[in-house]
């Protein structure tokens, strides 16, 4: 122990007269612009497709009916209602938003009496933040339900010039269970689909399994491909 | 004997006063502290909104009587201490109930308290309120050593037990303080002060980190606002006491309210930059740097 | 000095099987719980002491208070599900989770994360190991009653957690170190306003040096205090600071590198001591050392190229069957992740292996013995134990 040891100690004194750091309203202190607050959704663009509600872990989102918007081909009428005593705000309904619709602004201060209010549906139920620019949104270029198409085999083009097979050499299961798997299964007759309106895609898993190597194949091709386009087309309209 | 009865309502506007300064003052404290540590602070009024809330709220358990006498005698500890040393010397209004020989009941007084809390929280019959009673007990006790020491140096230098007299030694000028007359009963004095003042490094009786934080684990509701009631008048009490005995006494308000203020920044500024010892590396603190800088004061005399 | 010092020889005897012959009704002995509800506790477990005057004879760990299941939880999730739950298990690190959640995923799948996401893993990772010891720091001058310290440094972290905001996009969850990469690229003007939080740290940090590792009543209370014997530490599984502390430099950031520790120049801290005091040190020193490999981090890191590596769909992601385990070091020891997968679209098994586990459980235990009962919340925090690492 020495002296120092004694002394040292107050210079913490010498923060008297420095201004202090504390913020001194808390209440009204703006987030960061990509705080992932409130969220807002632009009932437009969002067609129901609830891929919101699948991807949540919590279970907070349930797909509602919503007055004013009829149930159309490409439309399934629904909006995701959430429950902010379940949500944790990660976000992972934004990034897996299939139109881009779902967002979140970065007001994160709601006082309400009533608790059931906090289930609400956003871009339904008007909001003080429906119109923050700032706040959570997802990459266009980024998409967490497969971007890059499994890649179809086909013959050389040395190999077609002389020869009558097939040029384009299908999916393995493997390949066609992965292309099928970037199908988010929402359920909705997709407008651009090549197929039947009325064809719904369950969870393309179960229908091929990966046991039933034998006729695989040849009826993995069919629905893969409408898939692709379903998960696709509503992002590019 | 002829008691002047009007001295009763002077007195009790002295608590008074007494009170709002140390709701005040303690916030004050508060607010400095704060600053050390780069914030702003409690508003200023802060104190007085948790006493309101507390002196609104009622118990529902109960722990037998001892345990709601406690912050009863605590208090009787703080205004009966304030109410027997002369608050303002020279003052017909302010010199309260002293008399000839009061030094000792102060001393006594200063005492009381504690043993009334450790009467009541041991009543609670929680763990952490035996321990820290018995912290509290053994941490005061030889924290009050070289007090006693010091004011025993004081009242041999000045050949009286009086408050008032000591005070009165005191006046015309600076130099004339014990400060200066007797510079190791304050030092003496100052170092007990600190171990009263429940503050770090000597605050290990309220620590809420370890394990007890003592009796304010136990009370709540309005017997918490006794003690805080208690917390605004007792330090201001025991500070006036320090003044009349080392620095000269106060011949007005704006003077006592500056040497209060000074003496209460005092535990503050020790506080804020140490941490706490442990009971029994306090005790021999004291007894190490203290309690002979005690002894050599009246030897000193 | 011939003062008061403690007699050891009335501690109790031990019974055949080697438990503790404590007779309560003596009125010898005290049970004494400290938590769950108790500020000398680091969150949310108690510690079952049985004292005899101030000296602790037993102490007995009890943890439950947090158990959330998460391990059982992200059984019935698919992977992408688990990712939200897993930062959960450390409330003041949460990024090692994250971390090392991934890269088992990674592993298991065959995903590579591309370059720059893992300079931003290393980036947040380390911005993480700051702010737990910011935290610590406080935690252990606050368990001898030194406020101060723990106001500058929750300062200095409240202005880390700004940087954590505008880059991830939240304060303590941050859940942004997806499986196969990152969410997002730094914000601009990053660099700058990093660069002044790493100042304003640094400048914390030399308060804190002067005010708290020079002042004399906290080397009364914590030099010589809570030592931890470097034989225990392999009995015990002691890692990170705890081990560096005690001489021995147990660093998986150097010993096993990961991400992109191979091209950062570091050397792990090493303390000889082993006491409170040291171990309080050691962390302060290794913040400093996070400090310069921010530094390094954002001077090294590439600004452009892919953050995420191409994914299959997440909705209906599957993972081949395989097990693995991937560790880290956190600011509290070696974090790893033992991952078993069967195939299907969730984890068969997920088993978080948590620092705190060891430290807080076995080998408190053993040291809590024999000590005073004011220093039990010291050493607590010394060990610097989360308890939701316990009972994922």
């Amino acid at each position: 122990m020495s002296v120092r040891d004694v002394l040292s100690p107050f210079t913490a004194w010498k923060n008297l007269f420095r201004d202090p750091v504390s913020i001194p309203d808390p209440l009204n202190r703006a987030a960061a612009p990509r705080y992932r607050g409130f969220h807002q959704n632009d009932v437009e663009k969002c067609i129901g497709c609830g891929t919101c509600e699948t991807i949540c872990q919590n279970g907070a989102i349930d797909m509602v009916p919503v007055e004013g918007i009829e149930t159309k081909s490409g439309d399934s009428g629904l909006r995701p209602r959430i429950d902010y005593g379940r949500c944790c705000w990660c976000a992972l309904c934004v990034d897996v938003c299939m139109t881009k619709s779902l967002t979140m602004s970065n007001a994160y201060t709601w006082v309400e009496n009533d608790p059931d209010l906090f289930c609400f549906t956003p871009g339904v139920d008007k909001k003080h933040w429906d119109n923050a620019e700032l706040g959570y949104h997802c990459p266009t270029d980024r998409r967490i339900t497969g971007q890059v198409r499994a890649h179809m085999r086909e013959l050389e083009p040395e190999t077609r010039i002389d020869s009558f097979v097939e040029i384009v050499q299908g999916y393995s299961v493997e390949e066609a269970i992965l292309e099928a798997d970037r199908c988010v299964a929402c359920g909705l007759p997709c407008a651009t689909a090549i197929t039947s309106a009325a064809w719904n895609c369950s969870t393309p898993a179960t229908r091929f399994p990966a046991s039933a190597a034998a006729s695989a194949p040849t009826s993995a091709r069919t629905p893969a491909l409408p898939a692709t386009k379903a998960t696709r087309s509503p992002s590019a309209g | 004997m002829s008691f002047d009865w009007m001295k009763i309502p002077y007195a009790l506007l002295t608590v008074f006063i007494v009170f709002n300064y140390g709701m005040l003052l303690g916030a004050l404290i508060q607010k400095i502290g704060a600053r050390a540590g780069r914030r702003h602070g409690i508003p200023i009024w802060q104190n007085y909104v948790d006493l309101i809330k507390n002196y609104g709220q009622r118990t529902s358990i109960t722990h037998g009587v001892m345990f709601y006498l406690g912050p009863v005698f605590r208090l009787t500890g703080g205004i009966g201490l304030l109410l027997f040393v002369p608050t303002i010397y020279g003052s017909y209004m302010f010199s309260n109930l002293s008399f000839a020989g009061d030094l000792i009941l102060a001393l006594y007084f200063v005492f009381f308290g504690t043993l009334g809390m450790a009467l009541g929280a041991g009543e609670s019959g929680h763990p952490h309120a035996a321990i820290g009673i018995t912290r509290g007990l053994s941490q005061v006790s030889v924290a009050e050593l070289p007090f006693a020491l010091a004011v025993f140096a004081v009242a041999l230098q000045y050949q009286t037990l009086s408050v008032t007299d000591i005070v009165a030694a005191q006046q015309g000028g600076v130099m004339n303080w014990t400060l200066f007359t007797n510079p190791l009963a304050v030092a003496a004095a100052m170092l007990a002060f600190l171990g009263s003042m429940m503050r770090p490094p000597f605050d290990v009786v309220i620590a809420p980190q370890e394990i007890p934080i003592g009796p304010p684990t136990e009370y709540h509701s309005a017997y918490l606002a006794l003690m805080q009631t208690n917390r605004a008048i007792f330090p201001i009490a025991k500070m006036v006491i320090y003044m009349n005995l080392f620095f000269g006494g106060a011949t007005s308000w704006p003077e006592f309210a500056v040497k209060v203020f000074l003496l209460y920044l005092f535990s503050a500024f020790v506080g804020v930059c140490f941490p706490r010892f442990r009971v029994e590396q306090s005790i021999r603190w004291f007894l190490i740097w203290a309690v002979p800088l005690g002894v050599l004061a009246i030897l000193w005399v | 000095m011939a003062l008061y010092t403690p007699d050891r020889s009335q501690y109790p005897a031990k019974k055949a099987d080697g438990t503790l012959d404590i007779d309560l009704a003596s009125g010898k002995y005290l049970k004494l719980w400290q938590g769950p509800n108790h500020p000398g506790i680091t969150g949310n477990m108690s510690v079952e002491l049985t004292v005899c005057g101030d000296e602790v004879v037993e102490g007995k760990t009890h943890v439950g208070y947090l158990h959330r299941g998460f391990e059982k939880l992200m059984e019935r999730r698919s992977f992408i599900q688990c990712f939200p739950i897993v930062c959960r298990i450390c409330v003041p690190e949460p990024d090692f989770n994250e971390y090392c959640y991934a890269a088992a995923v990674e592993d298991l799948s065959g995903i590579q994360s591309p370059e720059r996401a893992n300079w931003m893993r290393a980036l947040i990772l380390e911005m993480g190991r700051i702010n737990s010891y910011l935290m610590y720091l406080g935690g252990q001058a606050g368990a001898l009653g030194l406020g101060v310290i723990g106001q500058w440094t929750t300062y200095a972290r409240d202005l880390m957690l700004d940087r954590f905001e505008e880059m991830t996009g939240a304060r303590i969850y941050h859940m942004f170190i997806l499986p196969g990469g990152v969410r997002d690229g730094l914000p601009d003007g990053f660099d700058q306003r990093m660069e002044e939080t790493l100042r304003e740290i640094e400048s914390t940090m030399k308060d804190v040096h002067d005010v708290m590792f020079h002042n004399a009543v906290f080397k009364k209370r914590t030099v010589g205090q809570g030592v931890i014997d470097p034989a225990w530490l392999d009995q015990y599984g002691v890692t990170g600071p705890n081990a560096r502390a005690a001489g021995v430099a147990k660093d998986v950031r150097r010993d096993q590198p990961y991400l992109v520790y191979r091209e950062l120049e570091f050397e792990p801290v090493i303390g000889h001591d082993s006491d409170i005091y040291t171990r309080s040190d050691v962390r302060r020193r290794d913040l400093l050392m996070s400090v310069d490999l921010i530094r390094q981090i954002l001077a090294k890191m590439p600004r452009s190229g892919p953050l995420i590596a191409d994914m299959p769909s997440m909705l209906h992601w599957k993972i081949p069957r395989g097990e693995t385990y991937v560790r880290g070091e956190c600011s509290r020891g070696e974090y790893g992740y033992y991952l078993v997968t069967d195939g299907s679209g969730f984890p068969r098994r997920v088993n978080v292996r948590g620092p705190s586990y060891t430290h807080a459980m076995a080998l408190l235990e053993r040291m809590i013995v024999n000590i005073n009962i004011s220093d039990v919340a010291a050493l607590m925090v010394s060990l610097h134990t989360y308890p939701p690492e316990i009972e994922r």
